[in-house]
C-alpha cells in the first residue's frame, strides 16, 4: 500500500494547466464522437510521468460522470438509445472487470513498464485496425451523403437483424428492428475489456453498434456514452478498491472535460454523420503513431532489446508528445470549425426567414 | 434576453460551488490522497466526489455555453412541450 501511494505524482501550476487542456479538448472530442475521449487523456496523462494503471484509473472515474452529463445532453436532441446502452453496459461490466484483473496481473509482474508497454501496443492494435475501418467508411459515406443517399447499413448487420432466436428478441429505436441481445454480449465485453484496458471502450463500441448491429453513427456515438457510464462506475469503483485513482488528476480533467464535452454535444446537431467518422478517425490514427514512438523505449525498459541511448528516448519522448498535442489540435479544430460553421449559418438562415418574411407576405 | 439574464445567474451560482469544491480538493491535499490510495471500501470516497463535482461543474459549464449563446441547431432539441402542441395541429387539420 506504501508503494501506491508514491504512485501519485506531485502536481504544480503547468501540470495543472495542462491537464485541464487536455481535458478540455478530450471532453470536446468525446462529446462530439461518443468515445471517452482517454484515448488522448491516457496519454496525456502518461506523457507528465503518471505510471499507466493510475493513468487509466483516474481516467475512468472522471469519465462515468461526464459519460452522464454528455447522455443527458445528447437524449435531448433525440439521439440516445438508453435500451440498448445498459444491454451493453451489462455486458461491458464483464468485460472490465475481466480487463482490470489482467491489467493489475501485468502490473504486478512486469511493474510500471510492462503495463505501459501493454497499454501501447493495445492502443496501437486498436487503433490501427479500427481507425483505418472507420476512415475508409467516412470517405464512402462522404459521397454517398452528398448524394443525398441514406446509410447503409453493412451486409452482417443485415444478417444480425434478420436472425430470429425465440425468447431473446428485443426492439431497439436506434436499429429500429428486432435483434437477439444475444449479439450484443461478446460486443459488450469487448467494449469493457478495451476499456479497462486502455479506457477508451468507445473505439470498439461505436464501431460495433455502426458495423456489426446498423445503428446509425450519431446515435451509435450518443448510446456509447451510457455504455460509458454504467461501466465506467462500476471499473472505476473497481481500480478505486486497488487505491489506484488519483482524484485530483480525475477532478482537474473533469473540470477541462465538462466544458468540452458540452460544446462537442451541440456541435454534433450541426453536423452530418460521416464528419463525426472523419474525426474520429483522424485522431484514433494520429494518437496510433504518438503511441507507436513509446513502444521501444518501453521494450527497453523493460530489457527486450538492447538499452536505447538517452539521446534517442529523448527524441522519441518529444515526437510522441509533439505528435500527441497535433492530434488534441487537430480534433479540436475540426469540431470547433463545423460548430462555427454551423452556427453562423443558423443565425444567418435566421435573419434570413425573419427579415423577407415581411416583405413577401403581402 | 432574460433568458440570458437567468443563465448567467446560474452561471454565477454553480460557479461558486465547483469553485469552493476545488478549493476544497486543493487544499485538503495530503488527506484527499491518502483516501484515494488506501482503497478498500474507501473506494466509495473517490466514485461519490466525482459525482458531487459533476453535478455542480455539469451544471456550471451548461449554463457557461448557454449564456455565451452557444445552442444546438433548432429543431435538433425536442422537448416533451413541443411535442403536444404538433399533435393538436395535425388533430384539427384532420377534422376539417
Amino acid at each position: 500500500m506504501i508503494e501506491l501511494t508514491t504512485n501519485f505524482i506531485d502536481l504544480n501550476w503547468l501540470n495543472v494547466m495542462y491537464l485541464f487542456f487536455v481535458g478540455l479538448v478530450g471532453g470536446l472530442v468525446s462529446g462530439f464522437i461518443g468515445s471517452g475521449g482517454a484515448f488522448v487523456l491516457t496519454p496525456g496523462m502518461m506523457s507528465i510521468g503518471v505510471p499507466g494503471l493510475v493513468a487509466v484509473a483516474s481516467n475512468m472515474c472522471h469519465k462515468f460522470p461526464k459519460a452522464l452529463v454528455g447522455a443527458i445532453k445528447r437524449a435531448k436532441f433525440g439521439q440516445v438509445d438508453v435500451k440498448l446502452g445498459l444491454v451493453m453496459g451489462a455486458s461491458a461490466e464483464a468485460g472490465v472487470l475481466f480487463g482490470a484483473h489482467i491489467q493489475e496481473y501485468i502490473k504486478k509482474t512486469f511493474g510500471d513498464a510492462g503495463s505501459n508497454l501493454y497499454v501501447s501496443v493495445a492502443f496501437v492494435i486498436v487503433l490501427g485496425i479500427v481507425g483505418s475501418y472507420v476512415l475508409l467508411d467516412a470517405l464512402k459515406t462522404k459521397d454517398d451523403s452528398q448524394a443525398n443517399k441514406p446509410e447503409k447499413i453493412t451486409k452482417i448487420a443485415k444478417w444480425i437483424q434478420s436472425v430470429n432466436i425465440p425468447g431473446t428478441m428485443v426492439y431497439f429505436k436506434s436499429l429500429n428492428a428486432k435483434i437477439s441481445f444475444l449479439f450484443t454480449i461478446p460486443l459488450g465485453f469487448a467494449t469493457g475489456m478495451l476499456a479497462a484496458t486502455i479506457a477508451v471502450g468507445g473505439f470498439l463500441g461505436v464501431p460495433a453498434m455502426m458495423y456489426i448491429l446498423g445503428a446509425p453513427a450519431l446515435m451509435a456515438s450518443a448510446t456509447e456514452l451510457v455504455i460509458a457510464f454504467v461501466m465506467g462506475l462500476v471499473g472505476s469503483f473497481k481500480y478505486a478498491m486497488g487505491g489506484f485513482v488519483d482524484i485530483r488528476l480525475a477532478m482537474i480533467i473533469l473540470a477541462g472535460s465538462l466544458f468540452g464535452v458540452q460544446l462537442g454535444a451541440i456541435g454534433t446537431t450541426y453536423v452530418k454523420d460521416y464528419m463525426i467518422k472523419i474525426v474520429m478517425s483522424v485522431i484514433m490514427l494520429v494518437v496510433l503513431v504518438s503511441r507507436g514512438l513509446m513502444i521501444p523505449v518501453y521494450l527497453s525498459q523493460l530489457g527486450v532489446i538492447s538499452p536505447l541511448s538517452e539521446m534517442t528516448v529523448k527524441i522519441l519522448k518529444s515526437s510522441s508528445f509533439i505528435i500527441m498535442v497535433a492530434a488534441l489540435l487537430t480534433g479540436a479544430l475540426i469540431i470547433c470549425s463545423a460548430l462555427y460553421k454551423g452556427l453562423r449559418e443558423e443565425r444567418k438562415l435566421r435573419r434570413l426567414v425573419e427579415l423577407p418574411s415581411s416583405d413577401t407576405v403581402k | 434576453m432574460s433568458k440570458r439574464k437567468k443563465s448567467f445567474v446560474r452561471v454565477l451560482f454553480f460557479g461558486a460551488i465547483t469553485g469552493i469544491l476545488y478549493a476544497g480538493l486543493f487544499f485538503n491535499e495530503p488527506i484527499i490522497n491518502a483516501l484515494c490510495a488506501r482503497g478498500g471500501l474507501y473506494a466509495l470516497f473517490p466514485v461519490a466526489t466525482a459525482f458531487v463535482f459533476s453535478f455542480a461543474h455539469g451544471n456550471f459549464t451548461n449554463y457557461f455555453w448557454q449564456a455565451l449563446g452557444v445552442e444546438a441547431k433548432k429543431g435538433a432539441e425536442k422537448t416533451l412541450r413541443d411535442r403536444p402542441v404538433e399533435r393538436k395541429e395535425i388533430r384539427t387539420q384532420l377534422r376539417a
